[in-house]
Formats: C-alpha cells, structure tokens, sequence
C-alpha cells in the first residue's frame, strides 16, 4: 500500500481513471521531447505550426521562437516586455502590470484578436475576449520558449488565432529538471519573488514540476490622467500557482496533468477604452493522454478554465459586475506518417463555454462548438512541400436570463442562434539552396464574438447610452497571404528574413460602445454590438539576427504596415477604438545587441516606432490622443557568481522616464535589481 | 588503485582522440555525438552503459584506425536520453555475435555484412555516408555540418525490425 502512493505513476493514472494496461496496447515510443528534439537538430522544435513536431526552420508559417536565453538575457521581468522587441509585434503597455500585444498591428486595449496559449491550453478570456498577461500562472524561469506564429493559424487552433497564436511553451516535468527562485526588487517600489522547483522519480518515469511567484508595486501616477483613470488607479498585486506533473506509464504512453491558479488585482483599460480596477481570478485543471503507436501520435486531453473578475469604474458602477466564466474542453488528434512524404492530423474538439453575470449579462450566455479538423503534410520533393490544413467549427449559442427592456432580441433568437466557419492554412515551403528557404503561406482565421460581444446589457447612464450584445454577430475572418524569405550568411553567421503580407479582415466586430447610439423600434436609445465592415492591410518586415563564437550577438529589424478601413463607423465616426487604420504605427525599427565574457552578460534593445491614435473614453465618447512616435530601450547586466547563482541590473525605458505609450497613464522608466538562484 | 586505473582511463582516452584527430576520422566528433542522440530514439530505448559496435574491416589497418578514432569520440561514454553509451570495436565478420544495441560504421567496413547484422540482429546501422541509407542498406545516416540533415531508411528499417519514436521520424528525411 505504501509503494502505491508513492509511485507519481500511479497518482497520475489513477487521478486520469486509467489503468496502465488500458493504453499498452501497440505503442512504441514517446511523444514530443523538445529538448532531446532540439539538442538532436541543433534548432527549436515545434509543434504550433501544423501540429506536428518539426524544425521551425522547416515550419510552414512565419514563427519566431524566443528561447529561456533570450528571456533571461533581455531583462525583461513580464512577457509582454519579452515581445516588445520581436517583429511585427505591437505591445501597448496600460499600466505597470496591464499591456496588451497584437501581431501586425490592429492593437486595442483587451486586444481580441490573439490567441494565447500555455503547452496548447489557452489562457484567452473568451468571455470578454482578451489576454490578461499578468494572469498567466507561469513564471519566466519555468519557459522553455515562447512560440510566437504571426498570421491566422485557426486551422489548428480554432477561433481567436486571427492575427497569431503565441504559444508558451514550459520545460517538461518529465524530461527537464527545473530549480530556481527569483528574487526581484526595483522602481515603483518594485517587489517580486517566484520559485520553480521540479522532482522525478529515481527512474526517470514520472516528474512533476511546481512553480509560485507573486509581485507588488506602485501604479504608474500622472498629473494629467483623466478623472476616470485617476478614480481607478490603484497599487497592482499578482500571485499565481502552477502544478505540471508527468509519467511515463508504459512504453510510449505518457499520462499528464496541470493545474494553476492565479489572481491579478490592477487598474487596467479595459473592452472599449474604459478605465477600470479590475479583480481576476483565473483556474484550471487539464489532463491528457499521449500514446505513440503506430495508429500515430495520438492525444486526448480535457481541460477547464475559470475566470471570473469584478470590475470597478466610473462608468459601469463599482465592484458590481462581476462575471463567472467557466470553459470545458475536450480535445483528441492523431498524427500519423503515412509514408516517407505524407504526414497527416485528423482532430476534433468540444468546447463548452459559458458566462454568467447578472449585472452584464441579465443571465447566463454560452455556446457549445464543435469541430473537426485535418491536416496534410505532403513532401513533394526533398526541396519542397505542401501543406494543407482545414478545420470546421459549428457553434450553437445559449441564453438564460432575462434580456433588459428596450432590448431588439429575444432569449429564443438567441437560442437558435449558430455560426458554422471554415478556417483554412495552407504553406508552400521550398528550400532553394541549403541557404535559401522561400515560404508562400495563405489562411483564414476566425475571431469569434466574446460573450460580451453576444450579449452585454450595460443600461442607460447619465455616462453614456444602453449598449446590448448581438446573438447575430459574425466571427470576424482574417484572411492572409504572405511570401518569406530566409536566408542564412555564414559569411557573418547570420539570418536574414523578409517578408511582405497582405490582410483583409471581414466582418470586423464592434462591441457597441464604438458605435454611434440608434433608436430602436422599442423607442430605446441604445448602441447594439455589429459587424461593421472591413479592413485591408499590407505590410512587409525584414529582419536580420546573428551571434559569433565570441559571444556577441546581434538583431535588427525594419517593419512596415499601412490598414485602410472600410467599415460603418469609418463613415460617421471617426473617433472608435475600432479605427485601425490611425490606431495602428506605420513604421517600426528594432535594433539589439549583447555579448557574453565569461559569466558577465550585456544586453541592450531598443525599438523605435512611428505615432499612432489612441482614443479615450469619457463621458462625451472618444476623445482622440495623438500617441506620438517614441523610443523605448531595454537591458541587461548579469553576472554569474557561482555556477548557481546570477545578480542582475535591467532597466526598461531606462532612456527616459516617463513617456506616453497609450491612452493610460505614462508609463515610467523601471530599474530592477535580481539575484537568481538555479540548480 | 580505481585512481590508478581512472588515470589510464583518461591517458588512453586521451591518446586514441590524439591519434583520431592525427589520422583524420570519417566521421566528425559531432556526427557521432549525433548518432548517439538518434540512438536515444530508439525504441524500445537503450539502457545505461548499453554498448555501441563500431564495425570495421580486419585485414584494413586504415578502417581498424577510423574505428578507434571513432570509437576515441566517446571519451567516458555519450548520453543518449538518460543512459550513457559505450562503444566496442567490432570485427564486421564478428558482428553476428551480437551484444550491442547500435552498429556504427567505420571506413572499409562491409556493408553486407553490417547490414546483414542489422536484419538478424534489430540494431540499427549509423553512417556517414547518406548513399548507404538511400539504398536501404543502412537504418540512419547522419550529418552534421554544415547544418544538421539525418536520413532514415524506412525499408531498412522494417527489414530490420528497428524502430524510433515517431516525432523523430517526422521530422527526418525517409527514404
């Protein structure tokens, strides 16, 4: 009795109701070891792309891996500071803990158009339709890489991969062993710990990893800050927890199991521009199978998600509307080798997904979707392939409630409601020389309407007008077209990288509160939640990166995107958040550098970017604020004192100190001491 | 005296990489490392201090040497996974004897009767020579510069009854 609750094999069997002899059957190996993968091929690995592990080199999409060296090396404390100096990215920072980021421009405060994703579970909010960085229960020092796809990759993932998918990616508790603690201290008064600890079984059969980290600090102030910020704003705190456990519980059959929790108190702008102190609580459960046999690598894994969150603003009342939003999924796939040139992935998934809210929604909305998907990876020639994803989503809306008087709908109009979409990728890649590799991809995303979007029933204020949701809202799809090309320069052991894309986002959604206010035939004044037309965007980048065998490294890069918008409110009112076409920088340059001597290490980014429009919220509507252009630095000192332990000096926008990024307060110059210990 | 022996260990490690790079090897300390990660993919996975054959040619003085230069790479033995592997030379016309989970091959060795093990056997044979996996004679060949390619017999793999793990598989060129 005392071996059986010792073994971690067991636990996790028993926790997943499997018995280990269930799943023998004729598996013959292991599913995706990522470190073993990359140390073979001496490049990252990923499976983000199609589904199927393969070297990001060889990927039929425009990825960049950010690796735990570039993370540590940047001096970045969040993720998002991570991502401000990747291409083609767009951070917009809202406070001290609060930013949102978007490829390829059309950023917005709880940016929907991103899908975010920790080892495949997303941490998206589908019922506002947002990412909440600073609620994602995992800790810089447990990332293996950050997986960032830039163009529609719902084919694979489903709604909300419109624009990208970043896919976070955490050392395994199988095969990676993992112990650190990070203490942070710093501007703002500043105050961080996190901690990573991984254990394994003397066999090497099963490990489980467990990371904490919570943060304090003091708000970005400033003098200037509109009366509905200032009445919000509000010191910041983070805490979250994560469990990640493994086991190998027969040849090729590995048994896993996650959980996290994690709650975010900040003063954030929020859906629509609106100022807000908003209290987060997020949890989840996941458990999974992975069996490889020679039916192919196949995976079942359910999930849930919680999030729930009360809201504090001047325009919808304090602390009352509070929202429950749980998410249940099921997913199962098979990828298989059908020969030495054909691969492919057949997968479907359930998804239940709920909020409930008797403030903003007079009720409960959810819907269940449905989906199948393939995937098809055909060698032509060692030189070129093909590939060929599709995946369907049929989706049945919900409602339970009661619909607020003056409202146009009815609960059974939202009852019968349903969107069924095609989401397409397809990735022509041809290596040309061994130096040379030419990438013509085309997709269609999907971003699904948030909840939110489908029934928000804000009432009438002397703020602003009533503003209800829609249950006849189409998914906004992002189609995309694009050609890259990579070539390596041994010469000066470098890559180069260009690229150029075209865009055309149709039925581009609009929460309500964008829109001009209407006279319903219920003799209500109100905004309702719309497609509002489209937007056509172009855009190229170029990049270079490279590093020598003398330590020094090196990045520089040159982006470029013009939208033109042709929507609805782009006729009458010009002053929307939904103004992409102003909202977004023409012109972006990344340069950076570092070098590493011994155990001192020296980085510095730095990124330049051309003025935008953001649009402030009061109690007239939107107020246009010309964000002009600006230039933000970042970097980093280490030193390793021991083999175990580093210190650290980083400062973000170290170059000035206060600058104005966005419509919320300036953000401030940030200088942070570390001391990090890892075994 | 384990000191004494730990010392001529290393003195004769660090004669045969000597001697190895002297000669020049056909293969790379890099390939090999390599075939050792590739090994780890094997299925069902090698255990700790499992023994890699490297086949030569008796009666070549010149294959008898490239299989002690490669032989010289492993130093104290290669991590593949979590086992650490060793390597035996192997008379090609010996390998019929067995006890190795892997043969690699030197310059001169035959082929034939490399690959011959390799069908009776179930152990793969790694190479150098990517021509010998597009015939289907050899299981895995590999190469490491200028960039990593690895290439799999998938005919010489069921000939042989050697299998990898999947995601190893997708992502090599099969022939």
């Amino acid at each position: 009795m005392r071996l059986l609750f010792t073994n971690p094999r067991i636990w996790l069997a028993a926790a997943l109701g499997l018995s280990p002899l269930t799943l023998v059957g004729n598996a013959a190996a292991q599913s995706v070891d990522y470190g073993a993968l990359e140390q073979l091929f001496g490049e990252p690995v990923t499976t983000s792309a199609t589904g199927r592990p393969q070297k990001v080199s060889e990927a039929p999409a425009n990825m960049v891996i950010i690796t735990q060296d570039d993370i540590r090396r940047s001096g970045a404390a969040n993720i998002p500071d991570v991502l401000r100096f990747v291409t083609g990215l767009d951070v917009r920072r809202y406070g001290s803990v609060d930013a949102d980021v978007a490829v390829r421009g059309y950023n917005q405060a709880f940016n929907p158009r991103l899908l975010v994703m920790v080892n495949g579970r997303q941490v998206y909010l589908d019922s506002q339709g947002f990412v909440a960085w600073q609620l994602i229960p995992v800790q810089l020092e447990e990332i293996r890489q950050i997986e960032v796809v830039k163009g529609p990759s719902s084919a694979l993932f489903g709604f909300n991969a419109a624009s990208g998918v970043i896919n976070i990616i955490t050392y395994d508790p199988l095969y990676d062993h993992v112990e650190s603690g990070t203490f942070r201290l710093g501007s703002q008064n500043l105050l961080e710990g996190s901690a990573v600890a991984t254990v394994h079984d003397a066999d090497h059969d099963a490990g489980m990893r467990i990371s904490l980290g919570g943060l304090r600090q003091t708000e970005y102030r400033s003098p200037g800050e509109s009366p509905a910020l200032a009445a919000v704003t509000r010191d910041p705190a983070l805490g979250s927890f994560n469990f990640d456990g493994k086991a190998r519980i027969a040849p090729g059959v590995e048994v896993m199991f996650e959980a996290s929790t994690a709650t975010s108190q900040n003063t954030d702008i929020s859906i629509d521009n609106l100022p807000a102190f908003d209290t987060f609580h997020a949890d989840s459960f996941r458990a999974g199978v992975t069996a490889d046999t020679r039916l192919g690598l196949i995976s079942v894994n359910a999930w849930r998600n919680w999030f729930g969150t009360s809201t504090d603003s001047v325009f919808i009342g304090s602390s009352a509307a509070a929202v429950s939003n749980p998410i249940y999924v099921l997913q199962a796939s098979d990828t298989l080798q059908l020969n030495t040139d054909h691969i492919i992935r057949v997968g479907l998934e359930y998804r239940d997904n709920s909020a409930t809210s008797a403030q903003i929604f007079g009720g409960t909305i959810g819907y269940s979707d449905y989906s199948v998907s393939g995937m098809w990876d055909w060698r032509i020639t060692p030189a070129l392939s093909l590939t060929n994803s599709v995946r369907v989503d049929y989706l049945a809306l919900r409602y339970s409630g009661v619909l607020p008087a003056g409202d146009i709908y009815t609960n059974a109009e939202y009852n019968n409601a349903t969107i069924l979409q095609p989401s397409f990728n397809l990735g022509l890649v041809y290596r040309l020389t061994g130096e040379d590799t030419l990438r013509l991809t085309a997709g269609r995303g999907l971003q699904a309407p948030s909840l939110i979007d489908f029934a928000v029933q804000f009432p009438a204020s002397p703020l602003q007008p009533a503003s209800f949701g829609s249950p006849f809202l189409r998914p906004t799809a992002v189609w995309n077209l694009e050609l890259d090309y990579d070539r390596d320069v041994p010469a000066i052991a470098s890559e180069v990288r260009g690229t150029i894309f075209v865009q055309r986002n149709d039925n581009l959604l609009d929460p309500g509160a964008g829109e001009l206010p209407t006279l319903l035939p219920t003799g209500l004044l109100a905004s309702i939640a719309q497609n509002i037309g489209h937007s056509d965007a172009v855009g190229g980048e170029i990049s270079i990166t490279g590093h020598s065998p003398s330590g020094f490294r090196w990045n520089a890069s040159y982006s470029v995107m013009g939208i033109a918008d042709h929507t609805s409110i782009d006729k009458v009112l010009i002053t929307s958040p939904q103004n992409y076409q102003d909202g977004t920088p023409t012109n972006v340059v990344v340069l950076g550098g570092g070098y590493t001597l011994g155990g001192l290490e020296m980085d510095l980014s730095g990124r330049w970017q051309s003025r935008y429009t953001d649009y402030q919220l009061s109690a007239t509507g939107f107020t246009p604020v010309q964000i002009s252009n600006y230039v933000t630095f970042m970097g980093r000192i280490g030193y390793k004192v021991t083999d175990h332990v580093t210190v650290a000096l980083s400062g973000q926008q170290f170059n000035t100190s206060r600058l104005l990024q966005t419509i919320g307060p300036p953000v401030e110059r940030s200088i942070i001491a570390s001391v990090s210990v890892r075994y | 005296m384990r000191r004494r022996r730990s010392l001529a260990f290393l003195a004769l490690s660090a004669a045969i990489i000597f001697h190895a790079a002297a000669m020049g090897a056909s293969l790379l300390d890099k390939d090999v490392q390599l075939m050792i990660r590739a090994i780890a993919f094997l299925r069902p996975q090698p255990g700790d201090g499992a023994i890699v054959a490297i086949a030569y040619e008796a009666s070549s003085s010149a294959s008898r040497q490239d299989a002690e230069a490669i032989a010289g790479y492993f130093g104290g033995g290669l991590k593949a996974g979590n086992a650490v592997l060793f390597p035996r030379l192997v008379d090609d016309g010996q390998l019929a004897g067995g006890g190795f989970v892997a043969i690699i091959t030197a310059s001169g060795a035959n082929i034939d009767l490399v690959a011959a093990a390799q069908r009776a056997l179930h152990v793969p044979c790694l190479t150098g020579d990517a021509s010998l996996v597009r015939s289907g004679r050899c299981v895995v060949a590999v190469r490491s510069e200028p960039k990593v390619e690895i290439s799999v017999s998938r005919m010489a793999a069921t000939d042989g009854d050697v299998t990898f793990a999947s995601a190893f598989l997708m992502m090599v060129n099969q022939f």
